[in-house]
């Protein structure tokens, strides 16, 4: 197996499996990750994520298959991690230290000076307290020093596991912002995320996992494009049912009644159409809605089927 | 690895202190009750010691001026093995090691700068000791009545440096002992239990089905390194002895450290 790849991806995976025992943590991982961007790392618990990131760092070594991090091996992190930064799970400092001292262990462990400290701690707006004990800090300010430390080798690659874990809704908004912005200064930020509205608001790209398998990797935007998008048809008496199918036959309108009403699938730009067609033949609604999916919904159905992308 | 040092240095500098504090209060109080209560102790033994403590007579021979950390040695190991065990432990039972090993992957060096400030605190704190040992004794022989004409001669110097060296050696093995049983317990409270339970109680008991186990096994070699050796085993076989398992201590932490997933 070679120790580099040549080409631009930040992650390169073929068929990366972690066995602890009888357990399959993550199962025939195969994934490209462009560089540049934000990136969601989705999945339930126990879906393969925290292994997966873990693997991708050389926390764990891969029972199988293989893998490239900014071209290297994933078997030789040494080569690769002077380029990435990481925050694995919840944040953990030394409590007796200062959040500056905790940043300064790091720093020295990393070969990084004294002057990228106070850089970091003025991305995560910790200036003003980076001498208090860390022990001391609330856990969206540990969040914060915890994101500072990942961010103090100016990496190419920022791997977060739950960065907005206990946050309140300022900070996961602050937060959300800090990620935007790294990605748009050509980081490859990856996030994992149980807030799928945050990871929406902030992804340009999703990787979703489920019992350590990929079922989706690709834009947000394509996958919400995969998401259910229905019109919903109810008229006020059952027995205008038929005529209101009639019509819809008439337009082109796919649909299938379930007894009381219609489901349009697609049709939710066609609902003012339907709702002229059903008034001009005398047919009142008692309901006309669009039923369409979000992220949450896509997840949890993609998450159940394991339809692969 | 002199990265991983000096951030190591910044981590446990307050433990460090207060485990060398620790080793220097046990000199000093090994030393008072030596010379305070040597009466008491006094017997059949050479010198007037009785139960293996120095009486009057050992007190003001050339050993007597380090005869209170020879004494509190084994203190001095308890202390470098919680330690040890303590500062290898505390990044699992935290989570603070997959920091750690984001900062610097290659684990060999990551151990290693652990451990040299691990080695740099325990020869200081022994050192420390030594030196207020020796001041204690200085402090307590006229109260004690014991004669120091004999502690200010060029043998008495040498011998307290050999002692010195020699506690420091027997003290760091303590601490190899201590890091193993943490890198596979990855708890600091168990393995500080099983180290001490093993050394102290284990293989006294051991002893008493298999009465030469004494010459060869840790606690045993420990104490005859210390003691600069006895008739069965002398101090050069101890000393091979001891470089053997502090190889084999060293050499396991590393191999169970590069090997291990990291999954707390």
């Amino acid at each position: 197996m070679s120790t580099t790849s040549a080409n631009g991806l930040a992650i390169e995976l073929h068929g990366l499996t972690k066995e602890f025992g009888n357990i399959t943590a993550v199962n025939d991982l195969s994934v490209r990750v462009e560089r540049g961007g934000v990136i969601g790392l989705l999945g339930p618990n126990g879906a393969g994520k925290s292994t997966t990131i873990r693997m991708l760092l050389g926390l764990i070594a891969p029972t199988h298959g293989s893998g490239h991090v900014l071209g290297h091996d994933v078997r030789s992190p040494s080569a690769y991690m002077q380029r990435v930064g990481a925050l694995v799970e919840a944040p953990v400092f030394y409590p007796k230290l200062s959040g500056r001292d905790n940043l300064r262990t790091l720093a020295v462990l990393a070969g990084v000076d004294n002057e990228r400290i106070d850089e970091v701690l003025e991305i995560v707006d910790l200036t003003g307290r980076d001498t208090d004990r860390a022990g001391d800090y609330s856990l969206g300010m540990k969040q914060r020093l915890a994101i500072a430390a990942s961010l103090l080798k100016d990496p190419e690659l920022v791997l977060l596991d739950e960065p907005t874990n206990g946050l309140d809704p300022a900070g996961i908004v602050e937060i959300r912002e800090l990620l935007i912005r790294l990605g748009h200064s050509g980081k490859t930020i990856i996030v994992s995320s149980h807030l799928l509205a945050e990871i929406q608001a902030a992804c340009d790209r999703l990787i979703i996992i489920n019992r350590g398998s990929l079922v989706f990797e690709g834009p947000t935007h394509e996958l919400l494009y995969q998401a259910r998008n229905e019109l919903v048809i109810v008229p006020e008496y059952r027995s205008d049912l038929s005529k209101l199918a009639a019509l819809l036959d008439e337009k082109d309108i796919n649909f299938a009644a379930n007894g009381v009403g219609l489901r349009a699938p697609g049709a939710t730009a066609e609902s003012a159409l339907v709702n002229r067609l059903a008034f001009e033949h005398g047919v009142t609604l008692r309901e006309l809605r669009a039923d369409v999916e979000d992220l949450e919904d896509v997840f949890l159905r993609l998450t159940n089927t394991r339809e692969i992308n | 690895m002199l990265r991983t040092y000096k951030s190591e240095l910044i981590r446990f500098r307050k433990t460090a202190f207060v485990g060398a504090g620790i080793m220097a209060a046990f000199t000093a109080l090994v030393t008072t009750l030596t010379f305070v209560g040597f009466e008491e102790s006094a017997g059949p033994g050479p010198g007037g010691g009785g139960r293996g403590l120095p009486g009057p007579t050992d007190l003001a021979a050339v050993d007597g001026l380090i005869s209170g950390l020879a004494s509190a040695a084994t203190m001095i190991g308890i202390v470098a093995l919680a330690l040890f065990a303590t500062s290898v432990a505390r990044d699992y039972e935290r989570g603070t090691i997959r920091q750690l090993l984001v900062g610097e992957p290659r684990r060999a060096l990551l151990l290693g700068g652990k451990v040299l400030a691990l080695l740099i605190m325990v020869f200081a704190g022994v050192a420390v000791s030594a030196v207020v040992g020796m001041g204690a004794a200085f402090a307590l022989a006229p109260v004690a009545g014991i004669s120091t004409a004999a502690w200010t001669t060029t043998s008495a110097v040498s011998g307290a440096i050999g002692t010195t060296v020699n506690v420091m050696i027997a003290t760091v093995v303590w601490g190899f002992a201590g890091a193993i049983l943490a890198m596979v317990t990855r708890s600091a409270s168990t393995a500080i239990t099983v180290g001490i339970g093993y050394l102290l109680v284990g293989e006294q008991l051991l002893t008493l089905v298999w009465d030469t186990s004494s010459d060869w096994m840790v606690s045993g070699t420990l104490t005859t390194f210390t003691s600069g050796g006895t008739a069965a085993v002398s101090y050069g076989q101890s000393a091979v002895l001891l470089a053997l398992y502090a190889a084999a201590f060293v050499v396991a932490t590393f191999v169970v450290f590069q090997r291990r997933d990291i999954t707390d």
